[in-house]
């Protein structure tokens, strides 16, 4: 897998990343667009029993069983009842196939690699190993996302207890 | 696939590649076949029979790894082979030393073959190559490099007819040899030695043919053996001369019988003509056909030890079984069992959609109360009109009686479609119903592909035992029962592991030392019995000793030791329920850790290895008499037989054979003490349990579907509840409502999720909802499990009170 300071190499050399954007309060974040397979509206989760609160359940993907993780939930948040822009999407995390809800999905971006920008270490070091960079696309900032170090089953234990950074400051 | 491999390690040219599969699931059956042989020997050491089975055996392997140009191991079964001619000749006899030797190289064959299977380079075995050759030369056998033909040659002095004198006598016959030579793999240019053998041999023989070819001698990439097939009237004794130059680690000379003079033209070790005449016809594939498998003796000296090989040669040829089989990739049978499991959902919901159609179809109500209706109107239209044709003076009636007409005929012609709709919905049920029946002998068909006998694993068994038992110094009888018994093939893979883990504790904890035994009052040798039994969907597979049983107060005492409970706590827990203590991670009870096992590592793996199989596994032990695990499996992982059920937090199932029965309870008919709840059915008491007593579940409700407190709200004064048992245990689950029956295509979560305990899996509903398969065993621990926590925490808060 890749590191995520290997990324920003990546895009470095390519000059410019897809990421898809979703929402969650009122931040932006994006999932590098490979990584992802699908975005899906479910309409049944079922409950499991001995997880982590994050964590809604698992769903039907066409067969196969997916767990499927409120984001919300995992960033420290209320959750909010499911509407109409609720969308979960599926990623892959090495040999796995994981949901995660988001509030709702914007769009693909284009990020030139000279965009992003590293996340402070301030923000990093504290367990938030996830956070890939910062990007700011139109006035808006975008947290990059590191599906691997988000989703990873040893890590994902630590990401609700790891304080997101204060975003508003930057 | 070549470009895995390891070339200066022996390993397979790239062209036979494609035969590596092949070569490694045969040697594997065959290695397997010989231990079994060797075992027999082992107890009846002159078996001539036997012996020439393993000769066989190892020959067989030989020639196939000296086709795939798998030198080490070529080397070592020919050391082997050597040594099993010896043995059939009667000139050496099979003692221990020598078993353990030859098991040894068994061990070293297996694992070269699971190194080829897993695309490893091989090693070599210079320690068992030099120990083999070690008892070769105490033996005052000539040096290994001599062929089998030499060293009866010289060495079997008692023998009357010399073979020797033979050869001698026959000198002037010319007769067709072959010779292999095995290069030193450290040489440089072998190629340039085998120009220069070919020239010496040349001057004594006439050269027929040549592997590899004259001309592709420089181009192979690594030129490793050198076969040469001659006619010649020399000795062997001369060419050897010749041909042993330095740098040639092995040569073999076969003798090969052509037509009649093969009768006194070669020894004993003369290639049986039936094997031979491939050899000439076949080119392409010289060392695979032209080895013997048995020598065939001439007829003219009965006298001779080996004549008796004859009989027995035929025998065990005739005893090989044809059953025309075909070997498959375990990947395709998954693939091919995952779309038959796929199919199984899709029949679940036609079944489903099937179901709700039903509704407005089958029952004709609403399809003749439309008629009733449309005929009304009808007749009400009819006299209304026959009234109003009288008056003559309504015409505005007129036209709205005739639209109204019209649409009762639109309505009545719609009713016919609806009636064609109905026909047709009765068809679909049929063609569902055919379908089903197609889906389920598909299924059924798939899975009975995958379906083998147990007995080849306990089989395996028999040495293992013999090893541990030898180490231990403790006599032990494997008794194998139901060896026919038919598993999913990737368990039988899977349960090996597990059951050498449960045999070791047997015969090293289990089963007392013989002086223990004789105090207690039983027979000297401890029996160890493996059996596997059908029951219902599952296969039980029991491992029963007849030892110590599991000491309950050494286990006490280790809990202490380790923490794992109070002792107040052990003292309300019954010695069944210590002795699942054994399941706990690190725990082992062995005074000494020996190599064996002790090292408290295994039980726990034990119990998950058999849960990653869908499976359970239960210890019953009485002291003093024995233990018995029972391992007990579905018959297929993929679909599981099971009760669906909703409780508060969604759809559950949980497999039809843990369903004991499903009873019907009044809330006053709930016992309840000390904050436990238990029922009584038919003069038993069962604990009574909520899901909510076996699994903790966040408190966070995600809105989905079925909002879980409306089904809550319909509470009564009486519930449902599921009699769940396994064999030495029952525990009432209290449910909202059952769904029946349906089987199940079993889902792992571990896949994408993590392994939960308490759930066996999970699976997909007809209508495309995932419900949770409970793992009774595990949820009635659980249960207790948390119960106990609970009690324990409420003492605590009465101690702190008081």
């Amino acid at each position: 897998m890749n590191k995520p300071s290997n990324i920003v190499q990546d895009n470095l050399s390519r000059k410019i990343a897809q990421f898809v954007a979703f929402r969650i309060e009122n931040q932006s974040y994006a999932f590098r667009i490979e990584q992802i397979q699908e975005i899906v509206i479910l309409d049944q989760v079922t409950k499991t029993p001995q997880v982590p609160d994050h964590v809604e359940g698992v769903a039907n993907l066409r067969g196969s069983i997916i767990p499927i993780i409120n984001l919300r939930k995992l960033f420290g948040l209320e959750i909010k009842p499911v509407d109409e822009d609720t969308r979960t999407i599926v990623v892959n995390v090495g040999s796995r196939t994981i949901g995660c809800t988001v509030d709702t999905v914007s769009q693909v971006v284009r990020i030139a690699a000279d965009d992003i920008h590293p996340a402070p270490e301030t923000v990093t070091g504290h367990g938030a190993s996830y956070i890939a960079g910062f990007a700011r696309v139109k006035e808006q900032l975008i947290v990059l996302l590191e599906v691997d170090e988000l989703l990873d089953p040893q890590k994902l234990a630590h990401v609700g207890q790891a304080t997101l950074p204060d975003l508003s400051k930057t | 696939m070549s470009d895995e491999f390891d070339f200066s390690s022996g390993m397979p040219s790239d062209e036979m590649a494609q035969y590596l599969q092949m070569f490694v699931d045969e040697t594997s059956e065959q290695l397997d076949a010989l231990v079994d042989v060797l075992l027999v020997l082992e107890t009846n050491p002159s078996s001539h029979s036997d012996l020439n089975e393993s000769f066989r055996l190892i020959h067989s392997i030989k020639g196939a790894a000296a086709m795939m140009g798998l030198d080490s191991i070529t080397l070592l079964t020919h050391h082997l082979e050597n040594y099993f001619e010896r043995l059939r000749s009667g000139i050496q006899h099979l003692d221990r030393p020598m078993m353990q030797l030859i098991l040894k190289c068994v061990d070293f064959l297996r694992e070269s073959t699971e190194k080829l299977r897993d695309g490893e380079p091989l090693r070599s075995s210079p320690d068992l190559l030099d120990e083999l050759m070690n008892r070769e030369n105490s033996q005052e056998v000539p040096a290994a490099a001599e062929n089998t033909l030499d060293i009866q040659g010289s060495t079997e002095i008692a023998k009357p007819s010399e073979p020797i004198a033979v050869a001698e006598s026959l000198s002037e016959q010319l007769v067709e040899k072959r010779l292999i030579i095995y290069f030193d793999r450290n040489i440089e240019l072998p190629e340039l030695k085998a120009e220069l053998i070919l020239t010496r041999v040349r001057e004594l023989a006439e050269i027929t043919r040549l592997s590899p070819a004259m001309q592709d001698l420089a181009s192979v990439v690594e030129l490793r053996t050198l076969q040469i097939w001659v006619r010649t009237i020399r000795s062997d004794a001369e060419l050897r001369a010749v041909a042993e130059v330095v740098g040639v680690e092995l040569l073999e000379i076969d003798a090969i019988d052509s037509e009649s003079s093969g009768l006194h033209a070669t020894e004993v070790h003369a290639t049986d003509a039936v094997d031979v005449a491939p050899t000439l016809v076949a080119p392409v594939l010289p060392s695979e056909v032209s080895m013997p498998p048995v020598a065939v003796p001439p007829e003219t000296r009965p006298t001779e030890p080996v004549a008796s090989v004859e009989a027995p040669t035929h025998t065990t040829e005739g005893q090989i079984k044809v059953v025309e089989t075909v070997r498959v990739d375990i990947q395709r049978l998954d693939k091919l069992m995952n779309l038959a499991g796929e199919l199984v959902v899709n029949r679940a919901r036609f079944v489903q959609i099937a179901h709700q159609m039903s509704e407005t179809f089958k029952k004709s109500g609403l399809l003749g109360s439309l008629r009733d209706l449309s005929d009304q109107l009808q007749e009400s239209l009819l006299e209304d009109s026959k009234t109003a044709a009288i008056t003559h003076d309504q015409v505005v009636k007129q036209e709205r009686r005739l639209e109204l007409q019209m649409g009762i005929n639109t309505l009545q012609e719609q009713l016919q479609v609806l009636e064609l709709g109905r026909r047709s919905f009765l068809q679909l049920n049929e063609a569902i119903d055919q379908f089903s029946r197609v889906s389920d002998g598909l299924q059924r068909g798939v899975l009975d592909t995958r379906m083998v006998p147990v007995g080849p694993l306990f089989n395996r068994f028999k040495r293992t035992v013999r090893d541990i038992s030898g180490e231990l110094n403790k006599s032990v009888n494997l008794v194998i029962h139901g060896e026919k018994t038919e598993l999913d093939k990737r368990m039988i893979d899977e349960l090996g592991d597990p059951l050498v883990h449960l045999v070791r504790n047997a015969i090293d904890h289990g089963l007392e030392s013989e002086v223990v035994r004789k105090s207690r009052g039983k027979p000297e040798a401890g029996t160890l019995t493996l059996e596997a039994v059908h029951s219902g969907n599952n296969v039980l597979i029991y491992i029963r000793d007849d030892g110590g049983g599991i000491n309950v107060d050494k286990i006490k005492k280790r809990v202490l030791e380790r923490g794992i409970a109070t002792p107040s706590e052990l003292e309300n827990m019954t010695d069944h329920e210590i002795s699942q203590f054994i399941w706990s991670p690190g725990f082992s009870t062995a005074e000494v850790v020996s190599d064996i096992s002790g090292r408290g590592v295994g039980m726990d793996i034990v119990k998950t290895r058999i849960r990653e199989l869908s499976g359970t596994i239960e210890v019953h032990s009485v002291f003093g008499q024995g233990t018995t695990f029972v391992i007990r499996l579905p018959l297929t992982l993929a679909i599981i037989r099971s009760l669906l059920f909703q409780l508060n937090e969604g759809m559950f199932a949980a497999p039809i054979e843990n369903v004991r029965e499903i009873v019907s309870v009044k809330n006053r008919d709930i016992i309840s003490v000390h904050g436990r709840n238990s029922i009584e059915v038919r003069g038993e008491f069962i604990p009574l349990i909520d899901i909510e007593d076996v699994f903790d579940w966040h408190k966070t409700r995600y809105a989905y579907g079925v909002n879980p407190s409306d089904v809550a709200a319909n509470e009564t004064d009486h519930s449902s509840v599921i009699i769940l048992s396994t064999i030495n245990k029952k525990m009432g689950l209290s449910v909202s409502a059952l769904r029946g029956c349906e089987n199940l295509v079993v889902k792992s979560l571990d896949e994408n999720f993590t392994h939960i305990q308490g759930l066996a899996g999970a699976s997909i509903l007809g209508d495309g909802s995932v419900c949770l398969l409970l793992d009774i065993v595990s949820c009635i621990d659980l249960a207790h499990e948390r119960l106990r926590d609970r009690h324990r925490v409420n003492r605590k808060r009465i101690e702190s009170v008081s």
